[in-house]
């Protein structure tokens, strides 16, 4: 029987890493050491603590090189940076992630992965980004509300032409089908179980009139941009829901400020169905924990975790805390706690790559310091030749989402496939020698083989001993004997561990790092290059 | 601050030939990454090669036909190998130590005219066997305009499709070149029909042939490898494989990267497959490397390989001493080399005939270049022009075509003069192409990049096995349509206040409504024509998808118009180029105009990215080169004054400038800022810039 009771006990170096690589994107050998002697309930509140922005003013404007991006508004409507204006913001957000000690940058993504807009290059971007950043750990409801009104969503599903006779159900049936409640089973024409079509209609209706904004037209709980309420585009009409929502009955609004009152009665509705808090709970355990949900999870866990979210009124943070400090994510609700959890997941390539950065301490500048004109270039071939190339763009190829993270049957098998292989096993060398995957071109994140080996292991010159040590930490599970032996020989390249003690020491007195380099990144490709080092 | 016409690059080009028009919601019901994949091609889902296959099948059957391409490397002696009998008294005289007497010699063909009485080796005993069976085809005086006498350069030109003053320094192989269009959804897995890898090279010749600049490669290199063997040498991709996979989640995973990198070298084991599912006949084969070569690949094809093209090399032919022994000209190196070729050929063939498959298999022999046809003082012959290729085969018109070479016709240093050329070597291979496995006019066009190469192709199948025109097959090019958004600003016409361009011409109705760059140095021959231009049209510009890897292979080109705001547009005023017929990928921008340096993007650029904007203006590192944009105001511009196009800002720019001075209302290159008269601001704007140097010179 699955367990959500806490985990007693220290971690330990296993359950420590596994803890940092599920629930950050900085795990690093020293964080892995701390975390070891703390129990889950400890590591966890230390995931939780208030977190600093690194460039909290968000990116500097690419247009006149200094102005914070948060202030500078809409850039005169000049489109011809876009391009630059996008990668800007995204790096600028892969920045913080990267930075981030917390789980506060990992929820901001989920929430982007979930609430799925598209590319379109201008200011609103960063808007949203900001919002899933406020909410990382708060209130999802409250969250779907303010997407809704978001411009960048309402102009990407086509609320913005949502209107009163003339009406457009793409963002209600999203908001319906993907974004909350999710579609259950077709039971009947148009019926799917949670909703149904003419629901969709309806809520199409109560969110007819919601329209874009403008850059200075703020939200004032947020101080970010958002969308218009225009009363005269909006049905007034009473709006009538299926039994799916217990024939509910919402009472059109009467003017533009209750259009407000209007959307958050019919947000309400949604999320006092239990099942809309399965469905959040579910993608939350997919996102963490595993690609397999059972009878027994959904009993056990989706269930339980389910009703704490109701209870928390929908602010996530506690939900995902049980999660994450439970005997059932270290899979230790059973005699055996090595068949299920741990190392069951592919890596997605932001982990893949941020945390290999972080891992082995490659990040070399910050990189929002340098000149606008270089940073872009970095980001050129971090997002478009690195990420992109890996399966994962900066905005998702359809509403759908990143199918590598919640769509079945595959879910994070997505990650892995012939398309993707070979780059997923260039990583490695990108990082040594500081370059982006699929070009020649240099990247600031380089790490010094050589030197991280010096720095983050002890008796380097008993070969199997480093070894054990690194698969140790960059492994989710430790390997057979016969497979520690495979990445051994590569350190000790057929000639044998005093050979190799003799080549430490002479390192260690001479300062030439020659000849174990070759040996060391021999190693570190191999290993990272490893089905191993791909799960986590 | 200026007005921007409209938002364009935010929008797909929106040009109603694009063939994947997914709505948001139709994608939903795609499961697969369309457009994940850059680096490999046309994106075509790779799951669904399980059950559905991307490529049209050969309507008319010959997908199970092979062709094997031998290489005798070194440059092989024509000369000796194939005696002009017509000439023989010439013969005696121009190679008097190392001629092969006149009884020894093997009459091909007493029936052929005497420009194609040929007399062959004494040691090409298996090739006189052959041609009395049908099977033997040689054409003669084969090479290629302005021959190269390099090995390397020689080869290379061979292995690319270069040669000519057209066609030089191509950077892909025409092998490669094939294999793409006829399986333009390739991703370098197997798929239905075909589980064997398209290519297989045997030896230690270089792979040039089948270069692609594809991350997926279309052939197998089984250069000293036992093909028996093979699977564990590619696997070296990852690294060994896990023995002890463990019962858990973990394991699962690891179970499933396991099976993805198997796929991914499934082609090892399948050729292993193929090796030992295979037997030869009884037939005797030399015991040389290319008598094995011959075994090895009638033994994959017994075992069930389907691969097209097989290429095998033999080496030695490069004698530049010592061809001959000076006692007995019948002997020596050369005797040798050709008796191993001859028997190689000879004993592949009948073994093909015994396995029932010499209806399957077509072979074709070249080498880089043809010896001289003076000998040397050592017993040997040095690097000439001309040659001859052989094609082997129950499907070969059997017989002889072109020419003997004349003997006393020789260029300065006593070569086969060039000008005896009849047959471009790249005729005979799209001969083969196109008779043999099916390839349509495109295809070839496609492959050699020329569409010269194939107005005159011998004919070397016979009428039996040729593939008839109505069986060429058009391959379906996954992606029809490359949607490019650029932006750029042209100096001279760029006003850093209004932060946009003049669009004096197009006021004053001075744009030409042809594309202007038909003429040299662009030699563009699109049909391109604005009837009405749209508003804010600046000029002309001609845009260019450039190979990632090649800078100086042009995939597309396509004149277009710029607009005030540096936008370019297509000429009905869609913002956004189109190139069609384009293959997914990665691809250089360039951008050319008719008085400017021409700029070339930093980094390939995904070109199926509709809501990407490449910006000049952006940086200076926007252009591939050091300096080739030049800073008005704030924006990045190309640099004026290249009057002549060629990319380089010199006197001959100023004597354009100089014979037109004066002149007003004239859309010519003089008029540098493009405000139709022909003066002093335009000369000023040429001397800033003179000297400079674009990165396409």
């Amino acid at each position: 029987m699955a367990s959500l009771n806490t985990r007693q006990g220290p971690l330990g170096n296993r359950l420590a890493a596994h803890l940092l690589r599920r629930a950050t994107f900085q795990i690093t050998p020293s964080r892995i050491q701390d975390f070891s002697g703390k129990t889950a309930k400890e590591a966890v509140d230390e995931l939780f603590l208030p977190f600093t922005y690194v460039h909290p003013e968000g990116p500097i404007s690419v247009d006149d090189e200094v102005t914070p991006w948060l202030t500078v508004g809409p850039y005169e409507n000049r489109p011809e940076s876009g391009g630059k204006r996008q990668r800007s913001v995204q790096m600028w957000f892969y920045n913080e992630l990267m930075h981030d000690p917390t789980i506060h940058h990992k929820m901001a993504f989920f929430w982007h992965s979930i609430f799925v807009t598209g590319s379109d290059e201008d200011w609103r971007m960063f808007d949203l980004w900001r919002l899933f950043q406020l909410f990382a750990i708060g209130d999802v409801k409250r969250l779907s509300y303010k997407v809704s009104l978001d411009s960048k969503m309402s102009r990407y599903l086509n609320n913005n032409v949502n209107r009163k006779g003339s009406p457009n159900e793409n963002y209600a049936r999203e908001y319906l089908e993907l974004f909350t409640i999710l579609k259950g089973e077709t039971v009947g024409t148009g019926n799917y179980t949670n909703y149904t079509e003419a629901d969709i209609q309806e809520a199409a209706r109560v969110l007819t009139g919601f329209r874009d904004g403008d850059f200075a037209n703020k939200d004032d709980e947020t101080g970010l941009a958002t969308g218009r309420a225009i009363y005269n585009n909006h049905d007034p009409g009473n709006k009538k829901f299926s039994a799916a929502f217990q024939y509910r009955m919402i009472t059109g609004a009467v003017d533009e400020a209750d259009m407000y009152r209007e959307l958050q009665d019919f947000v309400d509705m949604v999320f006092e169905q239990p099942e809309t808090a399965r469905a959040f709970v579910r993608r939350l355990y997919l996102y963490f924990v595993s690609d397999r949900i059972t009878d027994e999870i959904e009993s056990d866990v989706i269930g339980p975790l389910a009703q704490q979210l109701i209870a928390d009124e929908y602010v996530v943070e506690n939900t995902v805390r049980t999660l994450l400090s439970s005997m059932h994510f270290y899979d230790e609700d059973d005699s055996d706690n090595k068949d299920e959890i741990i190392g069951g997941k592919i890596k997605p390539p932001l982990e893949l790559y941020y945390q290999s950065v972080n891992l082995f301490h490659a990040n070399q500048i910050g990189v929002l310091n340098e000149t606008p004109a270089y940073y872009d270039a970095v980001a050129f071939r971090i997002l478009r030749q690195t990420l992109q190339p890996m399966g994962l763009p900066e905005y998702p190829l359809s509403v759908e989402g990143y199918p590598g993270y919640f769509k079945s049957p595959s879910y994070s098998r997505f990650w892995f496939d012939q398309s993707n292989i070979a780059l997923r096993y260039k990583v490695s060398e990108a990082i040594v020698e500081g370059k982006g995957i699929s070009t020649n071109n240099a990247v600031p994140f380089e790490t010094d083989v050589v030197q991280f080996f010096k720095d983050h292991f002890t008796h380097q010159e008993y070969g199997e001993e480093l070894v054990r040590q690194f698969l140790e930490m960059v492994f989710p599970e430790m390997p057979d004997p016969g497979r520690v032996s495979y990445f051994l020989e590569k350190l000790l390249a057929g000639i044998g561990p005093i050979n190799w003690m003799f080549e430490w020491r002479n390192f260690q007195e001479t300062g030439d790092d020659e000849s174990v380099r070759v040996v060391l990144t021999d190693l570190f490709q191999t290993v990272c290059r490893s089905p191993e080092f791909n799960t986590f | 601050m200026a007005k921007w016409a409209n938002p364009g690059p935010v929008q797909p080009c929106s040009h109603p030939t694009i063939l994947f028009p997914m709505k948001r919601r139709n994608f939903l019901k795609s499961t697969a990454p369309l457009g994940l994949m850059p680096l490999f091609g046309a994106g075509l889902p790779v799951g669904s090669l399980a059950t559905t296959s991307p490529f049209l099948f050969n309507p008319c059957e010959v997908t199970d036909r092979s062709m094997v391409i031998i290489f005798l490397n070194g440059g092989n002696d024509i000369f000796n190998t194939t005696v002009p009998l017509d000439q023989l008294s010439d013969y005696a005289n121009i190679r008097p130590d190392i001629r092969l007497p006149e009884s020894s010699l093997i009459t091909l063909d007493s029936s052929l005219p005497d420009h194609q009485q040929i007399g062959l080796h004494p040691n090409l005993t298996g090739f006189k066997d052959l041609y009395d069976n049908g099977l033997l085809n040689i054409v003669q005086r084969v090479g290629y305009e302005i021959p190269n006498r390099s090995h390397f350069k020689g080869l290379d030109n061979w292995l690319t499709g270069s040669g000519g003053p057209e066609l030089k320094n191509i950077r892909s192989g025409w092998l490669g070149r094939f294999l793409k269009d006829r399986y333009p959804g390739y991703m370098g897995n197997p798929f239905i029909g075909e589980s064997d890898p398209l290519g297989i090279l045997f030896g230690s010749m270089s792979k040039t042939g089948f270069h692609t600049f594809e991350e997926h490669s279309y052939e197998i290199n089984l250069s000293g490898q036992d093909p028996a063997g093979f699977f564990s040498l590619i696997a070296s991709l990852s690294g060994d494989p896990i023995a002890h996979i463990p019962e858990s989640e973990h394991g699962d995973i690891l179970k499933h990267i396991t099976e993805i990198e198997n796929s991914v070298n499934v082609y090892a084991q399948r050729i292993s497959d193929t090796f030992n599912n295979g037997t030869n006949s009884s037939i005797d084969y030399p015991d040389t490397s290319l008598g094995n070569q011959l075994k090895t690949i009638a033994r994959m094809l017994n075992g069930g390989s389907r691969t097209k093209l097989f290429m095998a090399t033999t080496g030695g032919f490069d004698t530049h001493v010592d061809q001959v022994e000076a006692t007995d000209t019948r002997t020596g190196a050369h005797a040798n080399l050709l008796q191993n070729v001859g028997d190689s050929l000879q004993a592949f063939q009948a073994d093909l005939a015994a396995l029932s498959l010499d209806t399957k298999v077509m072979t074709v022999i070249f080498s880089e270049f043809g010896r001289k046809i003076i000998q040397n003082d050592s017993f040997g012959v040095d690097h000439g022009t001309l040659s001859s290729m052989f094609i082997i085969g129950k499907g070969a018109e059997p017989g002889v075509i072109g020419t003997n070479i004349d003997m006393t016709d020789q260029d300065g240093p006593g070569a086969a003069n060039p000008s005896q050329l009849e047959h471009d070597y790249r005729t005979v291979f799209s001969s083969m192409l196109q008779g043999w496995l099916g390839a349509s006019d495109n295809s070839l066009e496609a492959t050699f990049l020329s569409s010269a190469l194939y107005a005159n192709m011998p004919t070397l199948i016979n009428s039996e096995n040729i593939v008839p025109p109505s069986c060429h097959y058009e391959p379906e090019v996954p992606i029809v349509c490359a949607c490019v958004h650029v932006r750029l600003m042209l100096e001279g016409l760029y006003n850093p206040t209004a932060q946009e361009m003049s669009s004096a011409l197009k006021d004053n109705n001075l744009l030409p409504k042809q594309q202007p760059f038909a003429a040299a140095p662009f030699n563009h021959s699109g049909l391109e024509t604005a009837d009405i231009f749209p508003e804010d049209t600046v000029d002309w510009v001609l845009l260019e998808l450039r190979d990632a890897d090649d800078l100086s292979v042009v995939v597309a080109r396509k004149a277009v118009l710029l607009q005030k705001n540096g936008f370019v547009m297509e000429t009905d005023g869609i913002p956004g180029v189109i190139f069609e017929g384009v293959t997914e990928g990665s691809y250089h921008i360039a951008a050319i105009h008719r008085n400017h340096l021409a700029v070339v993007s930093a980094e390939p650029i995904l070109v199926n990215a509709p809501s990407f904007v490449y910006d000049f203006t952006q940086s200076e590192y926007m252009a591939t080169g050091k300096a080739q944009l030049k800073k008005v105001g704030t924006d990045w511009c190309l640099v004026a004054g290249d009057n002549d196009g060629n990319n380089v800002i010199d006197n001959r720019d100023f004597n354009i400038w100089e014979q037109t001075d004066g002149q007003s209302s004239v859309y010519h290159p003089a008029d540098i800022n493009a405000d139709g008269h022909v003066d002093a601001a335009d000369y000023d704007l040429w001397l800033e810039n003179r000297s400079k140097l674009g990165e396409l010179k």
